[in-house]
């Protein structure tokens, strides 16, 4: 068990260091650097501009940048941000934060409602409840996603003026407001871009659940509950949903990549300071430090989201627990339970 | 006998398939006495999980109970009560061990989980309760080490013991009925007497009835006092244990005994030179197989395979005669006694 994370910690790094390389390769290989859009005007003395590509270290040839910046990036030092006209990694610290508490909220809220609507789908099999859910995943799981940030964007904070339009928190009164209500400020600020990030994927989630959940339908240790006497409901959630999970489980890696790309346009449409708006404004900006950082926290934490996933998978799966007695005779090391 | 504890009346079973209606069961009546041990043998397809399975109202579409069918228990039509109640009666009044020890248990629960479930859900009992009634039922079923095992998943144990703890599981609330198909089919010879013995102590124990679905009539010779015998979704021949190994009257009932290793005479008249003729080991077959249960053959089922049929046999269905008070046949040779006189010895009963 340890030496799996450990295989998979190392698997990560590995990733986040390809990836790394080849975000700063493709950066350097499109025209302009983060100096274009200031200093190139015929205005400016040739000079002028090469003292500042000097400075930055842009007039040096690629393989050298590259070196000097993987060594920063192994102090710590993740290159200075032209547009922010600060260090990157302040700009990232700021930015995270906001990133995973709207992700995070979105993770959980999509697999609940996913898991959820599956459930009821699945108890109502071959109904119109059945049938008008899943209409809805479909007609979901088919819509882009920047799309339905702003159309709940509009109706919601414009023609229903209900949520705010955007932002973490509400910059005039926020400061004054007591605990609790600081709090909801924080909530009402998050609900639609959480709701939004996560819709999609809830549509994604309730169509494999619901599949999964049909896959094991006809097992046999369903039967056997059923003989024990349980309710039809005991039987779906505990015995079934309990083995449908498993193939669920494998999705929560691939949906926390999901939601990091689809970050990045619910946040900026929303407004939302994550990693998503700073990568946008970056790329804008071709602010290279800050868009390779982006990409180097998207990396780690698809890695990261991955690694759970598969602790998740090996916590649910009582098969994939070693180091515990099979058949009979290894009752030795036997402490499954718990 | 005296009043039966569980009465099935006239059970009919289709299924909607696409090749047409499957009449999987067709008009099975068959009573269980308290604490008796009642064997029901029949080839592969000839509707006894069906049966059983029919007894917990445990088929799920397309098979369809059909109306006019009734399950008597407790002076109540088990097929007329509302789902509610009829949970109440699964795992409780009766239960059931199934064929298949290895999945029959949830992979992700713990045997113990598995095992205290039952309890709560028919008794008001807390966790720590119904999981050392749990550990105790482990026990009675000769699971050593019962604590941990509880503990355990069903992937670490083997098929014998997840045979016990499936055994455990339908005996934990004591039911007045089990029914347990073929419970043992999936198991190595060894293990599979080790079994039998158990579930015969414990039905002495616990004074349960028990249904013992089986292909094994060496098994319903050891274990059975009455044998109900079904092809292609009747019963056949019904009868006392000596009575139907001493004297079974349908010839399809003969044909079992005859295929039956243990049973089988090593060295009679038909035990060699036969059609299979190659030493005394070789077991006679009954020819043929059995019909798809879509097209019953008309008349007899059976009369498509049966060395003693006559006209009659395919042109008109036989009722099911009374041998005598016990012993039933479901053939026109027992209304034929003179027929019966002229068939060649292998048919008139005279196997052992
Ligand atoms: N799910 C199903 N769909 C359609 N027909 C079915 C289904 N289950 C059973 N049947 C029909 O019911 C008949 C009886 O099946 P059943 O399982 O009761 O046989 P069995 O006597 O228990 O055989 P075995 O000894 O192989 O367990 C089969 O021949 C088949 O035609
Ligand atoms: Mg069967």
């Amino acid at each position: 068990m340890r030496s799996f994370v450990v295989r998979r910690l190392v698997q990560a790094v590995t990733v986040a260091a390809a990836v790394t390389t080849l975000t700063f390769v493709l950066i350097h290989l499109a025209p302009g650097d983060p100096l274009a859009g200031t200093m190139d005007d015929p205005r400016i003395a040739p000079s002028v501009r090469a003292h500042w590509r000097q400075v930055y270290g842009l007039d040096r040839p690629l393989p050298v940048q590259y070196v000097r910046f993987l060594t920063g990036v192994a102090r710590g030092d993740l290159g200075f941000s032209v547009s922010y006209n600060e260090p990157v990694i302040a700009v990232i610290r700021r930015a995270v934060p906001n990133t995973l508490m709207l992700a995070g909220t979105a993770l959980v809220l999509s697999f609940a409602a996913g898991i959820l609507i599956a459930v009821i789908q699945v108890r109502r099999e071959g109904t119109l409840t059945d049938r008008a859910l899943g209409a809805i995943s479909l007609g979901l799981y088919s819509l882009p996603d920047f799309w339905l940030a702003q159309v709940a964007l509009l109706a919601f904070s414009y023609w229903l003026p209900i949520f705010p339009a955007g932002g973490t928190i509400d910059p005039v009164i926020h400061p004054y407001l007591g605990p609790a209500a600081a709090a909801l400020d924080r909530v009402r600020h998050l609900v639609l871009p959480a709701v939004t990030l996560a819709a999609l994927t809830a549509a994604w989630i309730a169509r494999f659940q619901r599949a999964a959940l049909l896959d094991v339908a006809a097992d046999d240790y369903l039967r056997t509950a059923r003989a024990k006497g349980l309710s039809e409901w005991t039987i779906l959630v505990r015995h079934a949903l309990r083995n449908a999970l498993l193939p669920v489980i494998t999705l929560f890696g691939l949906s926390l990549s999901a939601f990091v790309s689809g970050a990045v346009f619910v946040e900026k449409v929303f407004g939302w300071p994550g990693i998503g708006s700073v990568a946008v404004d970056a790329v804008g900006a071709r602010d290279y430090p800050v868009i390779i950082a982006c990409t180097i926290i998207g990396s780690i934490l698809v890695a990261a989201g991955s690694l759970i996933a598969d602790l998740l998978y090996m916590l649910a799966d009582p098969r994939l627990r070693r180091a515990e007695g099979d058949a009979d005779g290894g009752a030795t090391s036997a402490v499954a339970g718990a | 006998m005296t009043e039966p504890l569980l009465s099935i009346r006239d059970l009919r079973v289709t299924f909607a398939t696409d090749g047409g209606v499957a009449r999987a069961v067709d008009g099975v009546s068959l009573d269980l006495a308290a604490g008796e041990i009642l064997g029901l043998v029949g080839e592969s397809g000839c509707g006894k999980s069906v049966t059983a399975m029919s007894v917990l109202r445990l088929l799920r579409p397309p098979a369809r109970i059909e109306p006019g069918s009734e399950i008597w228990l407790d002076g109540r039509d088990l097929l007329a009560l509302p789902e509610r109640a009829m949970r109440s009666i699964r795992g409780r009044r009766i239960a059931m061990v199934f064929q298949e020890p290895m999945t029959a248990l949830n992979p992700v629960l713990t045997i113990g989980h598995q095992i205290a479930e039952v309890v709560r859900v028919h008794e008001r009992a807390s966790r720590g309760a119904a999981r050392a009634r749990a550990v105790a039922a482990l026990e009675q079923v000769g699971v050593p080490d019962p604590d941990l095992r509880a503990r355990q998943y069903p992937h670490q144990l083997s098929g014998g013991t997840r045979q016990r703890v499936l055994l455990a599981m339908a005996l934990v609330l004591h039911p007045a009925v089990l029914i347990a198909d073929e419970p043992t089919t999936a198991l190595d010879v060894t293990v599979q007497a080790e079994l039998l013995a158990l579930l015969a102590d414990l039905q002495r124990r616990l004074g349960m009835a028990v249904l013992l679905i089986t292909h094994d009539l060496g098994v319903v010779a050891e274990l059975a006092s009455r044998v109900a015998v079904m092809y292609a979704g009747q019963l056949v021949e019904e009868a006392p244990v000596q009575e139907l190994f001493a004297r079974a009257r349908h010839p399809y009932t003969q044909g079992l005994l005859e295929a039956a290793p243990r049973l089988a005479p090593r060295d009679g008249p038909h035990g060699s030179g036969g059609r299979h003729g190659g030493g005394a080991g070789r077991l006679r077959v009954i020819p043929g197989t059995v019909p798809p249960a879509t097209a019953w053959p008309s008349g007899c089922r059976f009369h498509d395979r049966c060395s003693a049929a006559w006209d009659r046999c395919e042109r008109e269905a036989p009722p099911s005669h009374a041998v005598d008070a016990s012993h039933r046949a479901r053939c026109h040779l027992a209304a034929e006694p003179e027929r019966r006189a002229a068939l060649p010895v292998a048919l008139t009963g005279s196997v052992r």
